[in-house]
């Protein structure tokens, strides 16, 4: 295995589109995204034999491209915080999801005991693409839910940890 | 014969949006399409409207200030100022190489010297508004000569303040020391304005922006027309003051302005491509019709050089470089307000004939050419694959 290749990403404005920030993959493609001005943001990948060419993109509204950027931490659970945004000194966000077999799939918010046990407070709940702002302790998760939780990075981390249990 | 303007105006509407939908569906500018319908319902066209004369000149003047309003909207200053320094050497080649073949056909007709400046500003500016557009719809903004055209075409709307400034001061035609004058005025006004909109930028987006749409349409609308017709009186054109001032407004301002005034934009820049076809004395397009083919093959040329020299200086290869030639050639919006300045001015019968028949030719060839590269882009690919 070759140690990992350092990733250099390269910033460049549009003038009168807004940022453009992309680097080029081991395998030779360029891929980046685009933010515009007027919000979202576009997803890209060059053309296999021609790197100046866009074959595709896509454009992602605010919370797809946070469901992505879910996506590549490849389990919420995982121990890398590194996706973790630190809001304010100590305080973070992030996004936890029911996956199927957690124990409080089909269960209440209250059941979690989440603020109780970790300090981590859920602000809203992601499903489908739609954000549910300050969920009661009433609300029933279901499986694919996305928690956007605030509290200290080991109290997300231990958060993580119960909606995960046993399995 | 209130009736029949009704019926008129909605009948030329319709037309408009059928033209719409044809030039859509080929992915081509719907900007020809507005100049020939014109051209058809001039009274020297086939068949000629009664249509009020002052009710779609003032339509007209509205269309160009929006058009204008809404491309310094897109733009910050820092990013204008930004965009000249990244690519200042294209831009200087882009002026030189382009601008100088209408001037020089302007001479060579016999104009005058106002008029052969028009038309050099004519053959100058590409449009911005069919090169993004296209660049959005292929999908290319994420190419590597992205930032080389859009570069390019920011300095063009730079210059084009300045342009517009000094050529509304030559039509006066108040002398050459009045004109002398009137640049310096216009070349203070503008930096004023840009080093004002740069500092309070935020504060005048504050101002006009209220939760109801309905009242920042009114202030948006109420702001720009002052600003223009301000201008006016300082004798800097009202466009040039339209765009001035959308480069203060910023941000999610800025944003919101394209929401609500970008349809009523589109209305009115239609009208405004209509009265200018209106204008055109279809009689007079025989005798400039060599010329200003031969001058659109030029222009045309020269563009795609500036394009393919822009996008080499920002890293693309070939391919690139061919893209943004092609995506550059397309002249459009901004050439018509030029030459509506001369009109206008009535400086010479000429140059609307001429302007129009090199618009009307590079605004269809512009996005054809950059449709041909893509195929070719391909079949390149392609055959590299096998």
């Amino acid at each position: 295995m070759s140690s990992p290749r350092e990733v250099r990403v390269e910033r460049t404005p549009l003038p009168g589109v807004g940022l453009r920030l992309d680097f080029i993959t081991e395998t030779g493609r360029r891929v980046g995204v685009i933010h515009p001005q007027r919000g979202g943001v576009e997803l890209f990948i060059s053309s296999e034999d021609d790197l100046d060419l866009t074959m595709d993109s896509v454009t992602l509204t605010a919370v797809e491209a946070a469901t992505l950027i879910e996506l590549f931490g490849g389990s919420v659970f995982s121990h890398e915080l590194s996706h973790l945004q630190e809001a304010a000194a100590g305080i973070a966000v992030d996004w936890l999801t029911i996956e199927a077999g957690s124990p409080f799939e089909d269960r209440r918010l209250g059941d979690t005991q989440l603020r109780a046990r970790t300090g981590v407070s859920v602000v809203a709940v992601i499903r489908d693409g739609a954000a549910i702002p300050s969920p009661t302790p009433g609300f029933v998760f279901t499986d694919g839910d996305v928690l956007v939780a605030v509290g200290t990075v080991e109290g997300l981390a231990a958060a993580g940890e119960i909606l995960r249990a046993e399995g | 014969m209130r009736g029949l303007f009704l019926l008129e105006l909605g009948a030329v509407l319709l037309a408009l949006a059928l033209l719409a939908r044809l030039a859509g569906r080929f992915s081509l500018s719907p900007i020809p399409l507005y100049l020939v319908l014109g051209l058809l319902v001039g009274e020297h066209g086939l068949l000629p409207l009664e249509l009020s004369r002052e009710f779609i000149d003032l339509g007209a003047e509205l269309g160009a200030i929006l058009l204008l309003f809404l491309l310094g909207v897109e733009y910050s200053v820092d990013e204008l100022i930004a965009g000249a320094r990244r690519a200042y050497v294209s831009g200087t080649l882009d002026l030189v190489l382009n601008f100088t073949p209408g001037l020089a056909m302007g001479l060579l007709l016999g104009w005058s010297a106002a008029a052969a400046f028009l038309l050099g500003g004519v053959t100058y500016i590409s449009s911005s508004g069919i090169a993004a557009k296209l660049m959005r719809d292929l999908g290319w903004m994420g190419n590597r000569e992205a930032p080389a055209v859009l570069s390019v075409l920011v300095i063009e709307d730079l210059v084009m303040a300045v342009y517009l400034a000094l050529a509304a001061a030559f039509v006066l035609g108040t002398g050459l020391g009045g004109a002398a004058w009137s640049l310096i005025g216009a070349v203070l006004l503008v930096g004023a304005v840009l080093a004002m909109a740069s500092r309070y930028s935020a504060q005048i987006s504050r101002v006009v922006f209220t939760p109801s749409d309905e009242s920042v349409l009114l202030g948006l609308l109420g702001m720009v027309l002052v600003v223009a017709g301000a201008s006016e009186q300082v004798r800097v054109s009202a466009a040039v003051g339209a765009f001035l001032i959308g480069l203060a407004v910023s941000g999610q301002a800025a944003h919101k302005a394209e929401q609500i005034l970008g349809p009523i934009r589109d209305l009115f820049a239609a009208a405004f491509f209509v009265f200018f076809g209106l204008q055109v004395d279809l009689s007079a397009m025989p005798a400039v019709l060599v010329p200003a083919l031969g001058l659109a093959l030029v222009v045309g040329l020269t563009k795609w050089l500036t394009g393919w020299v822009a996008a080499a200086r920002f890293g693309s290869r070939r391919r690139g470089r061919r893209r943004a030639a092609a995506l550059l050639v397309a002249r459009g919006e901004f050439s018509i307000i030029i030459a509506e300045l001369g009109v206008d001015g009535g400086i010479e019968p000429q140059l609307a004939p001429l302007a129009t028949a090199v618009v009307l030719a590079l605004a269809m060839l512009g996005p054809i050419a950059v449709l041909v590269v893509r195929t070719r882009d391909r079949a390149e690919r392609e055959a590299a694959r096998r």
